[in-house]
């Protein structure tokens, strides 16, 4: 290993820059990106185009929250729609029946859809590859008919509707700047938590149990802990996406909040981005959201749906001839002027 | 009392034929290693692909077989050609990504194609339940479960005593040791991903006059079909068989005791009380849940 890159584990120090996208470095690439997300936001007037930076800055956010799990952990989860769920559900039950702002509400469900990640992996401890990808599918589904069927709670199929009624204490705005700005500190608090998480010990932990665990456990590390502890941060961001889904379209209902495109797309977005990079989820989501938004309003004439083939074609291409994401073809490319963030970059993409 | 026999029985024939329609999914798993997310669309294509004869020719779903399991078979070639063959010596993540992107690009071009309206075909016989003492049975149901049993049967021997079936069961036990002995594995795989697409196909027929098709028919029976793959035991036939008919009383019962609306919760919690106590399935190879795919 190279000797300069092991403080980098022992938690305590300055954060490091880079050229190139790189583990546990804020690199140039990346500040640049985020710096144009908040240009855009900031110049940008149109309505319909504040609408889609509004759901690219949420996507962002909420794939970077899969992204501790997925990328980070290795745990590909299907079962992030149902924390994201849980999470949209938890504040507007709070906040309808009991009048509780969102602004708390949300911590309540970060609680909850925590602990069930926390349980969900603990219970599925020892399951691998499509078997644990399977079981998380499953579980999201038995949310998602809990949901659909406990109406009293939940309002079943018919949903919950949030009055659209301005108020700061309600998290319920009539301008789009004050979203804008939510989803913004939404987004960089994920993109700040990942890289934090990439450069703390933990973070080595992290990435030892899942390139090798019987490795990581040789060493000290408790595998099992490790895994729960990263899917209960994940589940318990996710949840917080979902307060902010909620309070900008001010209604729920399962049927599409708890469906599992949820979470496929936040595993596409990801996977396109670059699976465990901080800057992939949010390149993905840059690519994705805007991109499908944009063919949908060009395609509506035609049929609906065409935009999403589209989609799909695009996602398979980029899968199967850049296994390592966009985030992963930059730091290639920058790789040619940087000689070590080259090293790190080869063994991130040949780890995925 | 009747009530209980009834309810067993028809959970036992529409448990038939969930396992014809998630045996081609543990083969594919088995030999190849992969879970393909775009099995539920597979099958989608399959009712689409068998409703258009129908309704162009006015023959039963059950000829349309004839056309509609070598179609399959060769749309899965395809798919094996133009996705699989470029991604199976990567990384496992890489392929459940890439079936995934195809399986929303399928189910959104069929609704684009066809309209989200439900597509169905007019009921054998005028819809008239076959009757056995007390017991009543739809015409529809017995006809796909007959067959689902003769296909599953067929492929059961098929895989003890031919060549490429014993090359098949060579491979699922071990790829290396496989290729090592002169088999052709990349062979097989083309050959399992388009068996196993065939076989979608002859479900999507006896499933057709069942259920109606539309774009995200796929999604309800495929999150079925991993269920029953899963509880069998990956890669395991008899396995699927079994796992099949378990689902399929566990969701008659319950959508009679409990409510329908609950039946698809209990066999989603039957498989992660399978997936905690017994990881490996009923019939599954010991160990398979715990090291992981394709390593």
């Amino acid at each position: 290993m190279v000797a300069g890159r092991i403080p980098a584990a022992q938690g305590i120090q300055a954060i490091s820059f880079s050229a190139a996208p790189r583990r546990g470095a804020v690199s140039i690439i990346e500040i640049a990106v985020l710096a144009c997300c908040i240009v855009a936001a900031v110049v940008v007037s149109n309505r319909y185009a504040v609408d889609i930076m509004i759901r690219t800055f949420l996507w962002a956010g909420l794939a970077l929250a899969w992204n501790i799990a997925g990328g980070y952990a290795g745990l590909i989860s299907f079962a992030h729609a149902a924390f994201f769920g849980i999470g949209a559900y938890t504040s507007t039950i709070l906040l309808l029946n009991y009048g509780v702002p969102p602004w708390f509400g949300m911590l309540a469900g970060a609680l909850i859809a925590g602990c069930a990640g926390a349980l969900l992996t603990k219970v599925c401890a020892r399951l691998r590859g499509p078997f644990f990808i399977l079981s998380t599918l499953a579980a999201g589904e038995v949310v998602r008919i809990a949901a659909l069927n406990w109406r009293t709670l939940t309002g079943g199929s018919e949903g919950l509707e949030i009055a659209p009624v301005p108020s700061v204490v309600d998290m319920v705005f009539k301008n789009q700047w004050p979203y804008v700005t939510i989803m913004v500190a939404y987004m960089l608090a994920m993109f700040a938590l990942s890289v934090w998480i990439e450069q703390t010990r933990y973070g080595y932990y992290l990435f030892a149990t899942r390139d090798d665990e019987d490795g990581a456990s040789a060493i000290g590390i408790n595998p099992s802990h490790t895994r729960t502890a990263a899917m209960a941060v994940s589940a318990a961001t996710t949840a917080i996406g979902g307060t902010l889904f909620a309070q900008y379209f001010l209604y729920l209902d399962p049927t599409h909040l708890i469906s599992p495109d949820i979470s496929f797309q936040f595993a596409l977005i990801c996977a396109v981005g670059g699976l465990g990079t901080a800057s992939g989820p949010v390149l993905g989501a840059l690519i994705i959201v805007p991109l499908s938004e944009l063919l949908r309003g060009l395609l509506s004439q035609s049929t609906s749906g065409l935009h999403l083939v589209i989609y799909g074609i695009i996602v398979i291409i980029v899968i199967l001839y850049f296994p390592s994401g966009v985030s992963g073809a930059i730091s290639r490319a920058a790789s040619r002027f940087s000689p070590t963030a080259g090293f790190t970059t080869r063994v991130q993409a040949k780890k995925m | 009392m009747s009530a209980i026999v009834q309810l067993l029985v028809s959970g036992i024939m529409l448990g038939g034929i969930y396992a014809l329609m998630s045996i081609g999914l543990t083969l594919i798993f088995g030999v190849l290693k992969i879970v393909n997310f775009a099995h539920g669309e597979f099958l989608m294509l399959a009712m689409y692909v068998a409703w258009a004869i129908v309704s162009a020719t006015g023959i039963t779903t059950y000829a349309a077989m004839a056309i509609v399991t070598p179609l399959l078979f060769g749309f899965g070639l395809l798919v094996y050609l133009l996705i699989v063959r470029p991604g199976i010596a990567k990384p496992h993540l890489v392929l459940v990504f890439a079936t995934m992107g195809l399986s929303i690009a399928m189910q959104n071009l069929a609704l684009v194609a066809m309209t989200a309206d439900l597509r169905d075909v007019p009921p054998l016989f005028g819809g008239t339940p076959i009757k056995f003492g007390p017991l009543y049975f739809r015409v529809e149901l017995m006809v796909g479960f007959l067959i689902s049993i003769a296909v599953t049967l067929a492929l059961m021997i098929f895989v003890k005593r031919t060549y490429i079936g014993k090359a098949i069961r060579a491979t699922v036990q071990d790829r290396d040791a496989a290729m090592l002995m002169g088999i052709n594995v990349p062979r097989l795989f083309l050959l399992t991903f388009a068996g196993g697409s065939a076989l979608v196909g002859i479900a999507g027929c006896i499933m057709l006059p069942l259920y109606s098709t539309f774009p995200t028919v796929g999604l309800n029976f495929v999150l079925i079909a991993y269920v029953v793959v899963v509880l069998g035991g990956m890669g395991s036939m008899e396995g699927a068989f079994l796992g099949g008919i378990c689902i399929g009383i566990v969701q008659s019962l319950s959508g009679y005791y409990v409510a329908p609306a609950y039946g698809q919760m209990f066999y989603f919690l039957v498989f992660l009380l399978v997936m905690i106590f017994r990881p490996n399935g009923l019939l599954g190879q010991r160990g398979a849940a715990m090291v992981g795919i394709n390593e």
